[in-house]
């Protein structure tokens, strides 16, 4: 049973003195052989609680561990010596009986280790725990004890080593001898608990109290060290492992057996526990298993994984959609370019011809059918072709008649159509319509449809791939038309029995020239429809177009004599500064606007009858004293007063009180009427409402006249200033006069005081005149005027009549006057 | 020879055994699974024909429409019974209330199909004895102008095909 058990290896030994064990750790077989006896000492201290049985054990105690409950049995036990002995009989048969417990549990229980640690702790604790409480004293008394229990009774004295020695026997048989040390060992061991029996059994009679409450502590003590778990781990710790370890190597499968319920709970509560290093531990093995697998049963992976996958797809998708994409274009690059590769193609073709009719009338197309150009490029691409035609009986699904195209592989007619009309049924049915019928007339499919055209009793159904054109349509209809017109009679069709050779040849034909010829009819229809566009823009063109073409001519014409006749108001100088606004219309040029004066209303007028004589005129222009514009009043004062500075002799400066609406013009002018001229050309300006004239009377220094003392040629400082040198600086501003110098005297006898004396005064202001730069040659002196100076009566004073005055001369008539 | 085809349906209530006999006879085949049909299912399958006295010889194509078994709570509907020639009203031998259901559904089919010939399968024979099968048909109260009634047993193909061509031959003698 245990070949391999090693008894005598010193290091066992050595540890099972420490363990106080009478095995060796290294031996399980021995282990267990101790277990059993621990379990043995378990049992009786299990049975313990029997008073009497308590009795017997303690009385040959040396089995048996004393137990920890009540006391009081105790003393009584053990005072029952006598009593006890005469028990030792039963006793023996107790033993029996242990030991066939043992045997059995043995059979039949694999796992001998439960009862273990429990034992093995009680014997250690004892062990540990009262030999140090043992005082010289108690020593003597042991080997008293020991001596004396010895020789009472050598056969009885030690049944727990004889036990031993017999189980080990048992266990180990021709081993015995090898354990025997061993044995030995558990037998001091188990006599030291005796001891403290013994002792308390010796003084019970004298101090029983107080050692009796020792040994109770004591045992309680133990009994608590016995379910103590730490203590307990403590115990079993060292020889654990090597315990396991031997297992194994013996029976592998029973540990096997042990585990394997437990594993998955392990490795769960393990992963719960700390994901991160139950990861990290599977990590290394899990890619190794998977490939393993994999290799091994491939189906099984694959099942595994197979539902997941669409989900991971998923995920991986909206976690990182261009890793993804990455990884699937080759494959899908490849599958789409193929099919991408032939529609190109056609597509290349479509393009080139783009701008031919076909391109023109494509776009056409796609405008009014509100597609992109490209999408019908594409339908355009994917040729459509009929692949199949049934005629169906409409009640009962039956083929009444059929049509397949022969290089494509035959679909199963009899099916189609029966599942075909019970979809029909199905789908009127759950589609309530309210009293009206309504019939299913295509069903799509992603690379083919079946498209329906129904009568009353049979319908057709075609297997069409491609976007099916307008003239499919018109030539699916026209097909059952021409079907049930012509082969509908006596109820052929009707009441279709399932025979079809009751079924004329031209039905099938029919139904062949929906297959080879699907669109046969859209070519007259093709014809038709560019014409109808055509009429509807001819239609167009002479409702629309050309009254519109000649609207708009009118619309030009008038324009441009509108821009003739705002042109022509604008350049004249006076209309200029007023907004008129010639508008053509029908034959009529209407003027509007504003001007101050009937005149200029006129003059407009007259300016655009000039340039559209054969047009009528309405004059609109309303004449009003409009709310002036400051700026434009403003500029035209000053352009008036610039264009009357312009006349000789004027001089003047004009001021705009905006408050008041007046002209102020101030200066001087040489004429008077001058002044009314002004006055009234100021008062004609609109928006102006008095004009203030403050003109003085001395505009031009040529008028003046200087004026001298009696019998004097002497000028006054104040004349030359005011009179003199504004007269030389306007002769300097008018190069081209000429000035003529004339003396007067007066009339009281002036000249008989002084000779020459109205000479030599023209002289003398000649004078002042060339030293203020004017040229001599320019300044003509007379002889002097003995008559009044003009103007002058005889009833002036005569101061007025002693001066020199001036007379213009133009230079090329000097001899003028 | 032309091939002529004719349409006809299996009527009865749930789980009578409508599918299973179906592929009993076109499939050869039978399994225990209850699975429910949903709206209708079309199975097809060419018989021969021949009548004894003409020697006249015809091939027939049944397409079977099995239709969804008659609920408590729900009927069929009438539009996939429309244009059949003859029907095959099942009845489950083990559960009384189909027996007693027969009849309505011979009338349900009349309605649309007053010309129709019907056949009543008794299914499931196999698991009664053949006494009392017998004993059942004998208590059966049916209108009359029934093509005939034959206990079945789609698991033992017993009778199977003997109805089907017995219907079908009906169907193709009568040409409706």
């Amino acid at each position: 049973m245990s070949e391999n058990s090693s008894p005598q290896n010193p290091k066992a030994e050595a540890e099972a003195k420490t363990e106080s064990s009478p095995s060796s750790p290294q031996d399980p077989e021995q282990l267990e052989g101790l277990f059993n006896l621990m379990s043995d000492l378990q049992i009786a201290l299990a049975n313990s609680p029997n008073p009497s049985k308590q009795g017997n054990l303690t009385d040959k105690g040396k089995r048996k561990l004393p137990p920890p409950p009540p006391p009081p049995s105790l003393m009584k036990a053990r005072g029952s010596r006598q009593e006890a002995a005469g028990k030792r009989q039963e006793e023996g048969g107790d033993r029996e009986e242990l030991e066939e417990f043992l045997q059995t549990s043995e059979d039949d229980d694999p796992t001998p280790l439960p009862p273990l640690p429990s034992a093995l702790s009680e014997l250690e604790v004892s062990a540990q725990e009262q030999l140090p409480l043992a005082n010289p004293e108690d020593e003597g008394e042991i080997v008293e004890i020991q001596a004396e229990t010895i020789a009472e009774s050598p056969r009885e004295q030690f049944p727990s080593a004889k036990k031993s020695s017999s189980l080990s026997a048992w266990l180990y048989g021709e081993e015995v001898e090898e354990t025997e040390e061993t044995v030995e060992r558990l037998r001091l061991l188990l006599l030291d608990l005796l001891l403290e029996e013994n002792l308390s059994a010796n003084n019970s009679n004298q101090e029983a109290p107080s050692f009796n409450e020792a040994t109770q502590r004591q045992i309680a003590k133990i009994d608590r060290k016995l379910h103590d778990p730490a203590t307990l781990g403590k115990l079993i710790f060292p020889v654990f492992g090597e315990l396991l370890r031997r297992k194994i190597a013996q029976s592998p499968q029973e540990v096997i057996e042990i585990f394997v319920p437990l594993i998955a709970s392990i490795v769960e509560e393990r992963g719960r526990e700390d994901k991160a290093a139950m990861s990290k531990a599977l990590a290394g093995v899990i890619p190794g298993a998977l490939s393993k697998q994999i290799g091994d049963a491939p189906d099984e992976v694959i099942q595994a994984i197979a539902p997941a996958i669409g989900r991971s797809i998923k995920e991986q998708v909206r976690l990182d959609k261009d890793a993804m994409v990455d990884a699937l274009y080759p494959v899908i690059g490849n599958t789409i370019s193929k099919y991408m590769g032939e529609i190109i193609k056609s597509i290349n073709k479509q393009v080139e011809d783009a701008f031919s009719l076909q391109g023109i009338y494509r776009k056409f197309r796609a405008r009014i059918r509100g597609v992109s150009e490209a999408e019908l490029i594409l339908t355009q691409s994917v040729p459509f072709a009929v692949q199949a035609a049934f005629l169906i009986h409409k009640d009962s699904g039956l083929v009444i008649a059929e049509a397949q195209k022969a290089d494509a592989q035959a679909l199963e007619a009899d099916m189609m159509a029966g599942m075909l009309t019970a979809i029909r049924s199905f789908a009127s049915e759950c589609v309530p319509q309210d009293g009206k019928t309504s019939e299913l007339t295509e069903v799509d499919y992603e690379s083919f449809q079946i498209v329906m055209e129904v009568a009353g009793y049979c319908y057709i159904a075609t297997v069409t791939q491609g976007e099916p054109p307008a003239g499919f349509y018109t030539k699916l209809r026209n097909t059952l038309s021409a079907i049930i017109l012509n082969y509908s009679y006596g109820e052929l069709i009707d009441k279709y029995n399932g025979d079809p050779s009751m079924i004329p040849r031209a039905v099938y034909e029919l139904l062949e020239s929906l297959i080879n010829n699907p669109i046969e009819e859209v070519k007259t229809k093709k014809k038709r429809r560019p014409f109808g566009v055509l009429a509807i823009a001819l239609f167009l063109f002479i409702f629309v177009g050309i009254p519109w073409g000649f609207f708009t001519y009118r619309q030009q014409v008038a324009h441009g004599l509108e821009r003739q006749v705002m042109a022509a108001l604008l350049s004249n100088s006076e209309l200029a500064f007023y907004r008129i606004n010639a508008e053509a219309k029908r034959k009529t040029v209407i003027l509007n606007g504003q001007v101050p004066s009937d005149r200029l209303r006129q003059q407009a007028e007259n300016i655009a009858v000039s340039l559209a004589p054969s047009w009528q005129l309405r004059n609109e222009i309303v004449t009003v004293g409009l709310p002036t514009d400051p700026d434009r009043l403003r500029q035209e004062i000053q352009r008036q007063s610039l264009v009357f500075n312009q006349l000789p002799g004027v001089k003047i400066t004009v001021r705009y009180d905006e408050t008041k609406g007046n002209v102020i013009v101030e200066g001087g002018i040489s004429q008077n009427e001058n002044s009314e001229k002004i006055a009234e050309t100021f008062e004609k300006i609109p928006g102006v409402n008095s004009v203030l004239l403050t003109l003085n009377e001395r505009p031009v220094p040529s008028q003046e006249r200087i004026c001298f003392d009696r019998g004097g040629i002497t000028i006054a400082r104040q004349e030359i200033n005011n009179k003199l040198l504004p007269l030389a600086d306007y002769l300097k501003e008018n190069p081209d006069l000429k000035l003529r110098i004339i003396g007067h005297v007066d009339n009281s006898g002036e000249a008989q005081l002084t000779e020459d004396l109205a000479p030599r005064r023209a002289v003398v202001v000649r004078q002042v005149l060339r030293n203020a730069g004017i040229a001599s040659n320019r300044l003509e002196t007379t002889k002097g005027d003995l008559q009044l100076p003009p103007g002058v009566t005889q009833n002036d004073p005569l101061w007025v009549n002693r001066c020199v005055r001036f007379e213009e001369v133009k230079m090329a008539s000097t001899q003028a006057n | 020879m032309t091939v002529i085809s004719k349409k006809m349906c299996m009527l009865g209530d749930f789980g009578v055994g409508k599918t299973s006999l179906i592929r009993r006879f076109v499939e050869r085949q039978f399994s225990d699974r209850y699975l429910s049909t949903v709206g209708v299912k079309i199975s097809r399958k060419t018989v021969h024909l021949k009548d004894v006295q003409t020697e006249k010889e015809q091939e027939l194509k049944l397409l079977i429409w099995d239709i969804e078994g008659h609920t408590k709570f729900k009927s069929i509907s009438p539009a996939y019974l429309q244009g059949s020639s003859g029907v095959l009203v099942v009845a489950d031998l083990t559960r009384q209330e189909t027996i007693d259901h027969l009849g309505d559904r011979i009338q349900e089919y009349r309605e649309i199909n007053p010309h129709g010939q019907v056949a009543i399968a008794l299914n499931k024979s196999d698991l009664l004895e053949e006494e009392e099968v017998l004993e059942m048909k004998n208590k059966l109260n049916l209108p009359e102008a029934i093509l005939g009634v034959y206990n079945t047993s789609a698991k033992t193909g017993n009778n199977v095909d003997t109805i089907f061509q017995e219907l079908a031959y009906k169907l193709w003698l009568t040409n409706c």
